[in-house]
């Protein structure tokens, strides 16, 4: 056995026994919204498993990815971000996401750069906006043709961020004068007013309808009149099965 | 900045402080419990290192021993900013390099030969070294 596997070996092993445990013991504790004494128990295995993946090759990205969620821990600990309960609940869902990634790579030899990327960006932008404005979108679209309509997936959580902001716009410009767009928003937590006007504006010339909001996204689309503007759904095969029918508000 | 190289073996003190000499105002001991020592006096003295390099292979106490000591001593003094400990060894053993992550919460970890580069870029990981 090389080095490397033993290091991986013994690595897999301590986090079955131990980390495994101990980071159950201080999720539960942020689910009880027990903060501080949950902190202090996630701190040392996130600690270990940063120090110690950097040290087994290929799995650096793992030790880069836990080092982030690291100092967003350290963060929340200082008070530097409010322990709110979306700060903390995305804690807890990058903790979940570091065993993910490790797990990935030991079994396909890559973490998926796709969700590593949003939940950073998502820290990111939780840790300040100083922090959030350096850095480029952190969505996605995911682009198809069902019945003429341009269908388009969004792939993240927040549209705020202009660079956000543009991937959508741009995307729904794509579509053609008269064309027809839906926006399929299931994955989407909350969008900015700004996001929504420049899709009204894009909706002159097309007919663009959205698909899947949630609470929060709902109460900002009707509250600024955007039903106006664009047609609402419940999910996207209601859109295509009911085509005109908008959901009521 | 101050800092503490723990280290028994004179060529590797030497080329060590060589290294950091110029950006820290370093002292040097030859094993954990001179290691300990020494901390202990920084504390008392109102003048805590910003780093230490810790062999973990020294006689008397060991480097993961002296590790697991300073925390000890932070904790009990309830320590505001823990010192940045970098750890270096000869051997990148499993149960060694997860120990000094787990048990004495280093900060980072070398294998040697330490070369200029790798200590730079691990000074500059921890934020002690701007590039």
């Amino acid at each position: 056995m090389g080095e490397d596997d033993a290091m991986v070996e013994e690595f897999f092993s301590e986090v079955n026994d131990k980390y495994y445990p101990q980071v159950l013991e201080g999720l539960d504790l942020l689910e009880k919204q027990e903060v501080a004494p949950g902190i202090e128990i996630l701190a040392r295995p996130l600690h270990t498993i940063k120090g110690v993946t950097g040290f087994m090759s290929g799995f650096e990205g793992a030790s880069h990815f836990t080092h982030k969620v690291e100092d967003y821990l350290k963060k929340l600990q200082s008070g530097e971000v409010e322990p709110s309960e979306h700060n903390v609940t995305l804690l807890s869902l990058g903790v979940n996401m570091i065993f993910t990634v490790i797990e990935q790579i030991r079994d396909t030899g890559a973490a998926d750069a796709a969700e590593t990327d949003e939940m950073l960006e998502l820290l990111r932008q939780a840790s300040g906006p100083a922090a959030a404005a350096t850095v480029s979108s952190g969505i996605r679209l995911e682009a198809s043709q069902r019945d003429g309509v341009l269908v388009l997936k969004v792939l993240g959580r927040r549209i705020h961020l202009q660079p956000e902001r543009e991937v959508l716009t741009r995307a729904v410009a794509a579509a053609p004068q008269g064309g027809r767009v839906l926006l399929d928003l299931s994955g989407v937590l909350t969008m900015g007013s700004a996001a929504w006007e420049a899709l009204a504006a894009l909706a002159e010339g097309r007919e663009i309808a959205v698909a899947g909001m949630s609470f929060d996204c709902r109460g900002v689309f009707f509250a600024w009149g955007l039903d106006r503007a664009l047609r609402a759904f419940a999910t996207a095969e209601d859109y295509f099965q009911t085509a005109c029918q908008p959901v009521q508000q | 900045m101050r800092a503490l190289i723990a280290e028994d073996e004179f060529l590797s003190r030497k080329v060590l402080l060589s290294y950091l000499t110029p950006l820290f105002d370093v002292d040097i001991v030859v094993n954990g419990k001179e290691a300990l020592d020494a901390f202990r006096l920084s504390l008392e003295e109102g003048r805590a290192y910003d780093l230490i390099l810790m062999d973990i292979m020294m006689p008397e106490v060991d480097g993961i021993q002296a590790l697991e000591g300073i925390r000890g001593l932070e904790r009990e003094r309830k320590t505001r900013r823990p010192v940045r400990v970098i750890m270096t060894t000869a051997l990148d053993d499993p149960k060694v390099v997860i120990r000094s992550f787990h048990d004495g919460e280093a900060s980072g970890y070398i294998v040697k030969p330490v070369i200029k580069e790798k200590l730079y870029a691990e000074l500059e990981k921890l934020g002690l070294l701007k590039k």
